[in-house]
């Protein structure tokens, strides 16, 4: 089973995407913070990030950038944003993001760009 | 004796969370504004305010509160020109912001009790924001 690190400092956000990925038959976990998804992706690595910026201690880029330098660490994220601020986009794939989306992120959206980012076919 | 109240309206995990999350981050946000008033130029503050606010406005947006997401939008929008130095803050300021957030709040207890927020707010969230 394809595991998937949510990087969220908001409950009902995690839990909205928790709910999403679960019901596709993902194994889902969470961090709080930039600072708890590091340690968890280097315990062990995830398939796949989901990733918000704005977080408290370390945000979605500073762990994305912190990810990126590790050898082990080098599967595909997927970076939030509440709206689309200027630059952030940019400035999500400089940091390391494969793909960027826009919160609220759909149900068809969010299993949609998993799946790609995965290199699974329809399921 | 009396019959034990039941609330008539199925549970939804994710209201609830989002209700609890609400209720959290409003107390959190009026600490942060009478933090500010002691020291109204401290980035931190600031910056762990506008976060609060932000993560409030994110989590409404999964639901269809347009008139939350209204108000919230507006106060972001303020404190972010406030951090990029386009305004300054003030204790006027910081009263329209909490005048906003009661008003979030208010929202918070209507959804509470019919899961909505009545037609009738549409205009008033306006004025709000």
């Amino acid at each position: 089973m394809r595991r998937i690190l949510i990087v969220d400092d908001a409950a009902t956000v995690r839990m909205y995407h928790r709910g999403i990925l679960e019901s596709a038959g993902y194994m889902v976990e969470e961090a709080l913070n930039g600072i708890e998804a590091l340690e968890k992706a280097l315990e062990a690595p995830f398939d796949l990030y989901i990733v918000d910026i704005n977080m408290p201690k370390l945000d979605g880029y500073g762990f994305l950038r912190e990810l990126r330098q590790q050898e082990i660490a080098q599967q595909p994220a997927i970076m939030v944003s509440t709206e689309a601020a200027a630059g952030d986009e940019k400035a999500a794939y400089q940091a390391g993001a494969n793909s960027y989306l826009i919160k609220p992120v759909r149900q068809s959206q969010l299993l949609s760009y998993v799946r790609l980012m995965l290199g699974e076919g329809r399921r | 004796m009396n019959p034990v109240p039941t609330n008539p309206l199925p549970p939804n995990p994710l209201l609830e969370q989002f209700l609890s999350e609400a209720r959290d981050l409003l107390e959190a946000i009026g600490k942060k504004l009478m933090q500010l008033e002691d020291s109204p130029n401290d980035p931190g503050i600031l910056n762990e305010l506008f976060r609060c606010v932000h993560t409030l406005k994110g989590n409404s947006g999964l639901f269809t509160f347009p008139e939350m997401t209204r108000v919230l939008h507006a106060g972001e929008d303020l404190l972010g020109m406030v951090r990029s130095g386009h305004a300054v803050y003030s204790r006027e300021l910081a009263d329209r912001l909490l005048e906003a957030m009661d008003y979030v709040g208010l929202l918070c207890g209507e959804i509470e009790t019919t899961e909505k927020i009545g037609t009738s707010r549409a205009p008033e969230s306006k004025l709000v924001a």
